[in-house]
Formats: structure tokens, C-alpha cells, sequence
């Protein structure tokens, strides 16, 4: 009874001094996290969902290199005209402000999907072979590190592209995607 | 192996002395991506978007090299597709002697340069399709962002010009909503080109040679 009331106090301890940290600078600050992403585009009746993962690092504090995946895993209603969406994005950020716990950021990104949309003007949805497209990715984001360890943030993503084969038509990929969700800060310095 | 362990090496050396030593410009090697926006093809493609990437050494204050990697795809009414792939280098020159350091917020520039261009274009929706490599040139002016003395947001516009044979197409209406695409590729030199947007951000990771 003894060692397990010593073990449950030093958690507590440790948790509780881990819990107050504050986060001193973002250079060379380390994270990521994943969460679920909704996408809208102007010309598809159904929301797609991606699981999206991502990872920054902070060179210094106002900007962070990122790596992001979007992993297509369908539509709300599964009406959706894509069944292979998926994209990965590589860029950096601009940090508006220089440090602190509030962290609003822009970007412009390249990125890349691996495509294949569905042909629904037949008696028979048909989707169509796969196809790599580049696309222009315009970000906005901000984290709020509310401790050293965590933040939550919120993104906004505007993805530009258009498919030009294996579809009938040229099929316009411009899509809103959104996110927010709980990130995680791996590493951080403590200059 | 062995390799490996040298790029790691002189990978860790870059980011040592980068680090370590306040900026200056001779010798200065950068990373970046780049979003570029092709704004039209002889024959009428609409707005294209590209992805890519680039890095940069540059040789002295005022002169810049950015070696480079594109995709774009573009559409011409809906009908006929296109995809570009560009693999070339270019020469920046800072031509304001006092604006030509990171530490300045605006860089302005002129720059030259060649590629290799793949370029595929196809009647969307059918198996009809050419494609060719190609050489190009393009020569612009853009200006550099300093967000801060090692992160760069770049904005320029080049006209490329293709060197070589040239994929033509033709698209027919037969007035009943029918189109009929003819691709065909013209032997000899064409000066075909494009206007590209190129929007990048760089940043500067350390010095490949030379002290401040």
C-alpha cells in the first residue's frame, strides 16, 4: 500500500511539474500530431475526409519547416466524385509573431496527389485509373501552446490543381480543407 | 556506404557552420519549394498550377544560382490537358548594389537560365496523347522577401521559351457540342513559350565555402 501511494504521489509530481511548464522559445521547437480533415470543393456534392498527419520544425521561431499527408479515406455521404485523393504537402511557414504561447502562420506550399476521380455520367459510377498531380497549396494557420508539450491549433488550406486525364473532362481539385486538433511539441530548446 | 557517410558529414558541416556564423552572402546554400502558376500556351491553356522545388549556392553578393525541379499541369477548355516537367538552373543578379544582403526586406532581381522540359499533352478523357523532351530558356525579374535574414519569399515571372519540336493541337467543334482534337508535333525550331508565376520560400542553411 505504502510504494503504491509513493508511486501514485511521484506521478502526480512529475505530471504536475510536467503540466506547468511553459514554452520559452519556439527555435528549434519539434512536433506534430494527426486529426481528421474535411475537404470542400465547388463542384463535388460530398464532404471528403482525409486522416492527417503532419510535423514542423522551427529552424528559429518565426519560421517552421512542415511535412503534412493527407490520407483519403472517403466522403461523409459516399457520393463523393473522388476515390483516391490523397495529397502530401512540403513547405515552410512565416510565424507572425516572434514568440509566446500564441502562434499565427501563413505558408505556400507545393503539393502532390495521387488522384482518381469518379465518372458518374454512366448507368455505372466508374473510377478512374490513378494519376499524379501537382497542386499549389495556400496555408493558414495557429497553434496555441498552451504548455511546453502541447498546443492546439487550427489550419486552413486552399489547394489548387486540376486533373487532365483519366476523367472525361479537365476536373478542377481546388478544395478547402480544414483542421484543427491537439498537436504535440517533441523538442524545444531552452535558450 | 561510404557515400552516404560523406552527404552526412558534409550535411552536418553546413548546418555547424551554418549556424554558427552571422550571414554573408558568397557561398550561401538555400532550400526551398515553389508554387508556380503557367499563365498560357500558344494554343490557349488556361491557368496552370505547379509544384516544385529548388535549391540555391549562391556565388557572390550580387549573383545567385537557383537549380530547380517543376510540375504543372494545365487545361485548354476542359478538352486538352497538359503536363510540363522542367528540370533546369538559373542566374539571379541583384542589380541594387545596395539591397543585394538577406539583411535588406526587398532583393529585387534579374534572372536567366535553361531546362530540360518533358512535356505530355493528351485529348482528356480519349488514349490520344504526344509527348517530348525538349530544351528551353526563360529570363525574367522578380524580387526577394526577407521575412527574416535567412527565410526568403520569392516572387518572379519568366517567359520560357521552348527550344525544339513543338506539340500542336487543334481542337474542332462541329457545332453539336462535338469536339475533335488533332495533336501533332512540328519538327524544327518553334519558339513556343509560356509566362510562369513563380512563388517560392527559401531558407538559407549555411555556408558551403568561404568566412565572413
Amino acid at each position: 500500500m505504502g510504494k503504491k501511494l509513493i508511486i501514485l504521489f511521484l506521478l502526480v509530481s512529475s505530471s504536475t511539474r510536467l503540466l506547468s511548464q511553459d514554452l520559452i522559445t519556439r527555435k528549434h521547437l519539434t512536433g506534430g500530431s494527426a486529426t481528421i480533415t474535411t475537404g470542400f470543393q465547388k463542384n463535388n456534392p460530398d464532404m471528403n475526409l482525409y486522416v492527417h498527419g503532419f510535423a514542423y520544425f522551427y529552424p528559429e521561431p518565426r519560421v517552421s519547416i512542415n511535412g503534412e499527408a493527407y490520407w483519403y479515406v472517403g466522403a461523409q455521404e459516399q457520393q463523393t466524385l473522388m476515390a483516391e485523393n490523397s495529397t502530401i504537402v512540403f513547405g515552410p511557414n512565416y510565424h507572425f509573431l516572434k514568440d509566446g504561447p500564441f502562434d499565427p502562420h501563413v505558408g505556400l506550399m507545393p503539393a502532390v496527389s495521387l488522384v482518381s476521380a469518379i465518372d458518374r455520367s454512366g448507368s455505372r459510377p466508374v473510377a478512374g485509373k490513378y494519376s499524379v498531380v501537382p497542386l499549389i497549396a495556400l496555408n493558414a494557420g495557429v497553434r496555441y501552446h498552451f504548455i511546453k508539450w502541447f498546443n492546439v491549433f487550427a489550419n486552413v488550406k486552399y489547394m489548387m490543381g486540376t486533373l487532365t486525364e483519366n476523367y472525361p473532362t479537365a476536373l478542377s481539385l481546388n478544395e478547402w480543407r480544414i483542421s484543427f486538433g491537439l498537436g504535440f511539441n517533441f523538442y524545444s530548446s531552452k535558450d | 556506404m561510404k557515400k552516404a557517410l560523406l552527404f552526412l558529414v558534409f550535411s552536418i558541416g553546413i548546418l555547424i557552420n551554418g549556424n554558427t556564423q552571422e550571414l554573408s552572402s558568397a557561398g550561401m546554400f538555400s532550400l526551398g519549394s515553389r508554387s508556380t502558376i503557367s499563365l498560357f500556351n500558344h494554343y490557349g491553356s488556361g491557368v496552370g498550377t505547379g509544384a516544385g522545388g529548388q535549391f540555391r549556392i549562391q556565388l557572390s553578393n550580387r549573383v545567385n544560382t537557383e537549380w530547380y525541379l517543376d510540375y504543372i499541369s494545365s487545361d485548354a477548355e476542359g478538352i486538352v490537358g497538359r503536363k510540363d516537367l522542367h528540370i533546369g538552373w538559373s542566374v539571379f543578379y541583384y542589380y541594387l548594389k545596395n539591397n543585394s544582403t538577406s539583411e535588406k526586406l526587398l532583393q529585387p532581381f534579374f534572372e536567366v537560365g535553361h531546362c530540360f522540359d518533358h512535356t505530355f499533352v493528351n485529348e482528356i478523357g480519349t488514349d490520344n496523347f504526344l509527348e517530348r523532351w525538349s530544351s528551353a530558356v526563360q529570363f525574367g525579374t522578380g524580387i526577394s522577401f526577407n521575412l527574416t535574414p535567412r527565410l526568403d519569399f520569392s516572387s518572379k515571372v519568366q517567359y520560357m521559351i521552348h527550344l525544339g519540336s513543338d506539340i500542336a493541337a487543334e481542337i474542332d467543334d462541329d457545332g453539336h457540342d462535338h469536339h475533335h482534337v488533332t495533336l501533332s508535333k512540328n519538327s524544327g525550331v518553334d519558339l513556343e513559350g509560356h509566362i510562369l508565376v513563380t512563388l517560392s520560400m527559401n531558407y538559407k542553411i549555411g555556408k558551403l565555402w568561404g568566412r565572413n
